[in-house]
């Protein structure tokens, strides 16, 4: 029971550490996208505050990510997610990732799909549109992308076992991430308690 | 110097006032109001007939310019009274230099008036915060929103920048993507479904929508004239109060009544060149937005009315000054639509209509006058020395003799450092009739002048650069001397600190 408990804990270590990973280098590309305008008119303590500000948005995202898949964990069959944590929620939060790329300003695959499936000009229709776009495209992730990686991974230990090593690579590489974020919660309370 | 009876108290201490005049000001701005749509300013379609009903008895400024093309140096100039080469507020994530977080409208006549704001527009909101220590009531933007979904309360001690980073992870930037991978979409996802059912409940009365700030807040624009309207009585007196409503910018959301008034009239407008900064809309697609935007100002307008009436039956207007005007225009020319861009009159003409207590026969101004000039015009009506680092004067009438010729400028500097001088950016220069548009550090398109006779070509058809090369040159030279001032003044020079 013990060393299960353990596992499930490793498992969402490696979850979170995906989460982390991606929503920390996307914060940062896009910071650094960003970069050019701030330089133009921010002091430099402005610049570390908004970046603390971003960590700190980095590492909350990063964590409800990590509780939607411990709880779609607990309500779905252990086979499907519990008894591969890892894999399997790497799997998921890659499809989150994803669905969260294309849903994004106009422009973006499924805003594209919604101003066709309106069949209106109303801005407003469109992204209620899209909306419901994405919420399909995070169902479809769980029901029918996930089984398919769990799939793959179970067939191939080769693939399950590249798999879990990335995982606790990553697990490694963000933890700077988190010791930066805990120290941007400080200045931003700090800031707001002057 | 005369102390009113009484003394007024806020915030629970005494706020000392030294009015002599004991009138009370209002600002209020319609939000990309352009002056060449209204019908008072000689628009063909009857935008705003309770606007023309109100300049009977006021005085309007035939040629007001704002400062700049959108709302946060155009808003920072009217509440500072200097041009935005001097408070530095050029580009969209822009803070005013600090000095004028005390020099500015509110800091001026902190102990001449109990001063309240508010905006629906966002931009607006961030100028008014850094004015915030001198503003006795700065109403929150949501506490009249119809829905407000957002987490900027919770940042309020740290305005500028967790208003930015929370604007950036849950709408998206100004122009890039959201800096948040997970949260943006959850946020999109709550906010859609919830904003949904507001949409749906107020379908019968705004078909198009809600007034939307862009920002995750929807209003009525009822709701801000009714409170401006119940401010105005209950407010302590003399009062300066600053409103800043959204419409008419776009979307362009209307009430019921006054959707499609405007559509199929078939008005005629002359087709203009396109433009350099050409967005590649067409004539046609221009055409239906210019619908949209004239259909919205008739339903601002009709809001203006209903507020005047209020306004007239509470004998607010005997002890107050109503100042009417905008932050900025709109364009649907060029291959553009909206504002932000050039420096064409669409954009920089703005309406500015100023009633004085007791007012009874209307006024014309004609000669140029600039959105710095409404500070300078307070002080000058309390009573109130001029501070050395305004760059406004007093209005004509107001304390000022009219001056045909003198010389009002704007400017577009969005991607220029806050902190050093300005190498790409829109300036214009306006010396009746004559105005020069002068481009700068554009790719492709450095040291560009257009030179239109706004008197005998109002459409600025007919550029006479080429043909007036003594007039360019000398309102070239005009706008250097007066940058070169204002930058050489921020690198070194402390405001008049009496």
């Amino acid at each position: 029971m013990k060393m299960v408990r353990n596992d499930y804990l490793r498992g969402l270590i490696g979850v979170f550490s995906s989460a982390a990973f991606c929503a920390y280098n996307w914060s940062i590309i896009v910071f650094l996208w960003d970069l050019p305008s701030f330089l133009l008119e921010w002091s430099t303590l402005d610049i570390i505050t908004y970046a603390a500000y971003q960590f700190m948005f980095a590492l909350a995202g990063s964590l409800l990510v990590t509780a939607f898949i411990a709880i779609l964990g607990l309500i779905f069959p252990a086979k499907y997610i519990r008894n591969n944590l890892a894999v399997s929620g790497t799997a998921l939060v890659a499809a989150f990732a994803v669905n969260s790329i294309i849903y994004k300003e106009r422009g973006s695959i499924i805003f594209w799909l919604a101003t066709i499936l309106s069949r209106s000009n109303l801005a407003t229709s469109q992204i209620v549109i899209s909306t419901w776009i994405a919420v399909l495209v995070i169902l479809i992730a769980v029901l029918v992308i996930l089984p398919i990686c769990l799939v793959i991974a179970t067939k191939s230990k080769m693939v399950d076992r590249a798999i879990n090593r990335f995982i606790n690579n990553l697990s490694v590489l963000v933890v700077p991430y988190v010791i930066l974020s805990l120290l941007g919660i400080l200045l931003i309370v700090f800031k707001h308690a002057l | 110097m005369f102390y009113l009876l009484g003394n007024i108290e806020t915030q629970g201490f005494v706020k000392p006032i030294k009015n002599a005049t004991g009138t009370n000001v209002i600002i209020l701005i319609f939000d990309a109001m352009s002056a060449r749509h209204m019908s008072l300013y000689g628009y063909p379609r009857k935008t705003t007939p309770n606007i023309d009903r109100f300049v009977k008895t006021s005085t309007i400024f035939h040629q007001h310019h704002a400062a700049s093309n959108y709302t946060k140096p155009s808003t920072a100039s009217l509440l500072t009274g200097v041009l935005p080469w001097s408070h530095r507020a050029l580009g969209y994530y822009s803070t005013l230099l600090e000095l004028y977080d005390h020099a500015n409208i509110f800091g001026e006549t902190t102990s001449s008036f109990y001063t309240l704001a508010y905006t629906h527009n966002v931009l607006a909101m961030n100028v008014l915060q850094e004015f915030a220590a001198h503003i006795d009531l700065l109403k929150p933007l949501q506490e009249l929103a119809a829905y407000n979904f957002d987490l900027l309360d919770d940042f309020k001690n740290d305005y500028s920048m967790g208003f930015y980073a929370t604007k950036e992870w849950s709408e998206g930037g100004f122009v890039g993507p959201s800096a948040s991978l997970f949260i943006n979409p959850i946020h999109n996802i709550i906010y859609t479904l919830t904003s949904s059912k507001v949409l749906a409940a107020n379908k019968k009365l705004y078909p198009l929508g809600l007034i939307d700030n862009g920002f995750g807040d929807l209003f009525k624009l009822e709701d801000a004239i009714n409170w401006i309207a119940q401010c105005s009585t209950s407010t302590p007196q003399p009062y300066l109060g600053y409103f800043h409503l959204l419409s008419p910018h776009e979307p362009y959301n209307p009430r019921v009544d006054f959707v499609g008034k405007f559509s199929g009239d078939n008005l005629y407008l002359p087709e203009k060149p396109t433009s350099y900064f050409s967005q590649g809309y067409t004539q046609e697609q221009l055409k239906q937005f210019r619908y949209l935007y004239d259909d919205y100002l008739a339903y601002a307008d009709s809001e203006f009315g209903r507020l005047l009436g209020m306004l007239e039956k509470n004998g607010v207007l005997d002890n107050t000054y109503l100042i009417l005007t905008s932050d900025h225009g709109q364009m649907f020319e060029r291959g553009i639509h909206g504002h932000g861009i050039t420096l064409y009159e669409p954009v920089i003409h703005i309406p500015l209509i100023i009633h004085a207590p007791g007012q009874t026969q209307g006024k014309d101004i004609y000669s140029p006058t600039s959105n710095i000039d409404v500070l300078p015009t307070i002080l000058q009506l309390t009573n109130q020395r001029l501070p050395s680092w305004l760059e406004g004067e007093p209005l004509p009438i107001f304390g000022k003799s009219d001056n045909a010729q003198r010389l009002v400028f704007s400017m577009d500097g969005k991607e220029n450092s806050k902190m050093k001088p300005l190498t790409k950016a829109t300036f214009s220069a306006i010396q009746w009739p004559y105005k020069l548009n002068n481009y700068r550090g554009y790719p492709g398109y450095d040291n560009i002048d257009e030179l239109f006779d706004l008197n005998n070509d109002p459409e600025e058809l007919n550029n006479l650069a080429a043909s007036h090369p003594t007039v360019v040159v000398d309102l070239k030279n005009e706008l250097k001397k007066n940058q070169a001032i204002a930058e050489k003044r921020y690198l070194g020079h402390s405001i008049d600190q009496q």
